[in-house]
C-alpha cells in the first residue's frame, strides 16, 4: 500500500514494541525509509516523545556542524551519523489517525543493518571489534550533554540504554540510533555507561593481553561509570589509540553462534 | 457581529479614529487618566462584570442559528508590564494584526477570540488588566489602548501573575471547556512568579463582593498557586514564556518549570516573536503544524534553539481531546436550535417551530 508518496508492505514489520510498529518503506521522494506507526491512537504519545528526541538530537547534531564549519578546516565530528533523520511526522487519517514517524538512515544502506541485540544474540566478538562501536555509542550520547554545556539546561536528560535502539552496519562501522523506547533520566551519565559497559562485557572474547586492558577499562567503566560521557569516550580512545594507533580500521571480527565450528571451538576453550 | 472577524483595514483605521499615530507610549493617556482617578477604564478593569466570555457566534437565519465561523477558540495573553517589560502593551498593538494572522493560520475552522491583558505585581496600584475575549480589530485596539501599565513592580524578585492564573481557572465562562476542549493562556514575563494568593488581594481585584458572587465557593477556602495552576490546566493548555538575557530569566524559567512543568516553559529572546511563537505552539498543540514543518511555515524565526524546546511541548494535546469527544467539533454551518444551545442539531433533526430571532438580550453586555 502506498501512504503519502510511501510505499510500505503492511504486512511485515521489521520489529514492534508495545505500542508501534517499524515496517522498511520505499519513499518516491527520499529511497529505503524507516516508518515507525502508532498501534492506536492512544499510542500516538509515544512517537510524539521519539519524533521530538529526533528534532533535539538534528538540532543539537546541526549547532555543532554549524560551529566546526565557522572554525574552518575539514575536521568536523559528523554526529549527524550517528542516529536516523526524522523526515516527517503525521498523524493519518486513513490509518485511524495513528501518528507515523518516517526516517532515513544517513550514509548507508538499510539492508546492511542490523539492531545491537540481535548481532549480540547472533555473533560472538572480539574485544577489539567492539571499540568503535562503544565508541560511537558513547559519542551519540554527547549529544544530550550539549545543552547543559551551553548553560541551556540545569541538566541533561539522557534517554534509557537500549541496544534495541540502535542499528549496527559492521562493514563500515555504523552504528545508528535509531528509535526512542522511553525513559530518561536526568541524572549525570553515570548508570548508562555502566550499562553500555557491562552489554558488551558480557558479549566479547578476549584473545591476548591487550584486549585484556580493554576489558579491564571496561569492567571500570561498568563498576564507577564516569560522570560524563565526554570522559568515558575520551578514556575509551585514548587507551585504544595507546595499544593499536590512531584510525586505524580494524575490521569486525566475529563467529556465528550455534554453528558447529563455534560449538568445537568453546569445547577446546574450555 | 457574528460573522465578522479581525482585519488589519478595522486595525489601522481604528488606530486613525484614536489617535493612536505612534508605535510608542500607546497607553500614556489611559495611565494618567487611571493615576488622577485611581480606578482602571471599565473595560479592562476585571472587577467590573468579572466573568470573562468566549463563546460561539450565531447569527439568525431563516427559523434557526447558524455557526458562521465555527467553533470559538479562546486565547488569553498575560503580559508583565513591570520595569523591563514595561512597554510590552506598545509591542502587542504593533505586532497584533500579524499575531491575529499567525494565529488564524493553524486554527482553520475556528474562530479565535483574543483576551490580551497585562499583570504587574501586588505592590503596583493595579494588579491586572483584563479585557473581555474580542475578535473584532476596533474592539481589541479599544481595550489595549486603555489598558494602564504600571512599569513599576517593586523589584521584590517576581511579579503576580498568579490572580491571571486564577481569572482564567475560575472566572472565564469559555465555550472550549463546555463540549471538552481547552483553550490556550500564556503568561508572558522575565520574573519569577510570586506564591501567595490572598483574599484581601482578590477582592482588591475582582471587586469587594467577589466571594459573594462569582468565587462563592472558595470563600475562607482559597487554593494554593498549585491548585490554582492545576485547575487553570483543567481549563487551558498553559504556556509560560520566559523573555531571556534579563536580571532574573534564570529564576523565572525554574520557577515556572516548577509551577507549569518543564514541557509547559519556552525561553525566547523577545517579545517581537509573539506571534511566531504562539502560534506554532498553538499549531503543535492542535495538530495542524508538524515538528518537522516548523522551518518552513515560519522560516527565519525559528532557529534551532527554538525548535528543541518546541519538540518539548506536549504535541498534539489538543488532538486528544478532540478524539474523546461524543461529537464532532461544531463548525461554520453548524445550525443550532437556538441560542444557549452546546452543540448543533444533528441531521435530521431541523424543525418548523419558532422563527430565531436575536434580542438586545442576547448580546454580551459589557462596556
Amino acid at each position: 500500500m502506498k501512504i503519502r508518496g510511501i510505499e510500505v508492505d503492511p504486512n511485515d514489520f521489521f520489529a514492534q514494541t508495545k505500542r508501534f510498529r517499524v515496517y522498511l518503506g520505499n519513499s518516491d521522494k527520499d529511497g529505503p525509509v524507516i516508518l515507525k506507526v502508532a498501534k492506536t491512537f492512544d499510542d500516538n504519545d509515544v512517537l510524539n516523545e521519539d519524533a521530538a528526541t529526533f528534532t533535539r538530537l538534528a538540532a543539537n547534531s546541526q549547532e555543532i556542524d554549524e560551529y566546526e564549519t565557522s572554525l574552518g578546516g575539514g575536521n568536523r565530528s559528523r554526529f549527524d551519523l550517528l542516529f536516523a533523520s526524522l523526515l516527517s511526522t503525521f498523524v493519518e487519517a486513513s490509518q485511524g489517525d495513528r501518528r507515523i514517524n518516517v526516517y532515513r538512515v544517513p550514509d548507508t544502506k538499510l539492508s546492511k543493518l542490523l539492531p545491537l541485540s540481535k548481532l549480540k544474540a547472533d555473533y560472538e566478538i572480539d574485544a577489539r571489534s567492539c571499540v568503535w562501536m562503544i565508541g560511537r555509542i558513547l559519542k551519540f550520547y554527547i549529544l544530550f550533554e550539549k545543552d547543559k554545556m551551553d548553560g541551556k539546561e540545569t541538566v541533561a536528560r539522557y534517554p534509557d540504554f537500549y541496544p534495541e535502539d540502535f542499528l549496527i552496519g559492521p562493514e563500515r562501522h555504523r552504528v545508528i540510533y535509531y528509535n526512542y523506547s522511553g525513559g530518561e533520566d536526568d541524572s549525570i551519565a553515570d548508570g548508562h555507561i555502566k550499562a553500555i559497559a557491562k552489554f558488551f562485557l558480557e558479549w566479547i572474547v578476549v584473545n591476548d593481553e591487550a584486549e585484556q586492558r580493554l576489558y579491564n577499562l571496561l569492567k571500570d567503566f561498568s563498576e564507577h561509570g564516569r560522570s560524563e560521557f565526554y570522559d568515558a569516550h575520551s578514556n575509551l580512545y585514548a587507551l585504544a589509540s595507546e595499544l593499536w594507533g590512531r584510525g586505524v580500521y580494524y575490521p569486525f571480527t566475529y563467529r556465528v553462534r550455534g554453528t558447529i565450528a563455534w560449538q568445537k571451538q568453546k569445547e577446546e576453550e574450555k | 457581529m457574528g460573522d465578522t472577524t479581525f482585519s488589519k483595514s478595522d486595525y489601522l483605521k481604528t488606530r486613525e479614529d484614536l489617535g493612536i499615530t505612534d508605535d510608542r507610549g500607546v497607553t500614556a493617556m489611559a495611565e494618567l487618566e487611571a493615576r488622577e482617578s485611581g480606578m482602571l477604564n471599565p473595560i479592562v478593569d476585571p472587577a467590573i462584570n468579572p466573568i470573562r466570555r468566549s463563546m460561539i457566534r450565531l447569527v439568525a437565519e431563516n427559523k434557526h442559528w447558524v455557526a458562521k465561523l465555527g467553533c470559538p477558540m479562546d486565547i488569553e495573553v498575560s503580559c508583565d508590564t513591570t520595569a523591563s517589560m514595561q512597554d510590552e502593551v506598545d509591542n502587542q498593538m504593533r505586532v497584533l494584526p500579524d499575531m491575529y494572522e499567525a494565529i488564524a493560520k493553524v486554527l482553520q475552522g475556528y474562530d479565535p477570540q483574543l483576551c490580551l491583558g497585562i499583570f504587574g505585581d501586588c505592590v503596583d496600584d493595579f494588579v491586572l488588566c483584563r479585557p473581555q475575549y474580542e475578535m473584532e480589530a476596533p474592539k481589541i485596539v479599544r481595550y489595549l489602548n486603555v489598558m494602564a501599565p504600571q512599569r513599576g513592580g517593586g523589584g521584590n524578585g517576581g511579579e503576580d501573575p498568579q490572580y491571571s492564573m486564577l481569572a482564567r481557572a475560575y472566572l472565564t465562562d469559555a465555550y472550549t471547556n463546555n463540549i471538552g476542549l481547552k483553550g490556550y493562556h500564556f503568561i508572558i514575563t522575565d520574573e519569577p512568579c510570586h506564591h501567595d494568593i490572598s483574599e484581601r488581594q482578590i477582592r482588591r481585584i475582582f471587586g469587594e463582593n467577589i466571594f459573594d458572587n462569582e468565587l462563592k465557593e472558595m470563600k475562607g477556602a482559597i487554593k494554593s498557586i498549585y491548585g490554582i495552576v492545576s485547575d487553570l490546566k483543567s481549563k487551558v493548555h498553559a504556556f509560560a514564556l520566559i523573555v531571556d538575557g534579563h536580571y532574573h530569566s534564570d529564576e523565572a524559567y525554574e520557577s515556572y518549570c516548577n509551577l507549569y512543568g518543564r514541557k509547559s516553559v519556552i525561553r525566547i529572546d523577545s517579545t517581537e516573536m509573539l506571534p511566531t511563537i504562539i502560534s506554532a505552539i498553538i499549531g503543535l498543540t492542535e495538530g495542524t503544524v508538524e515538528i518537522t514543518e516548523l522551518k518552513e511555515r515560519f522560516g527565519d524565526d525559528m532557529d534551532s534553539e527554538l525548535i528543541k524546546q518546541l519538540s518539548n511541548i506536549e504535541i498534539g494535546a489538543q488532538m486528544k481531546l478532540r478524539h474523546a469527544m461524543k461529537r464532532p467539533v461544531p463548525k461554520a454551518g453548524d445550525i443550532f436550535a437556538k441560542k444557549g444551545d452546546l452543540w448543533p442539531i444533528q441531521p435530521g433533526e431541523l424543525s418548523e417551530d419558532e422563527e430565531a430571532e436575536e434580542t438586545v438580550a442576547d448580546i454580551i453586555k459589557y462596556l
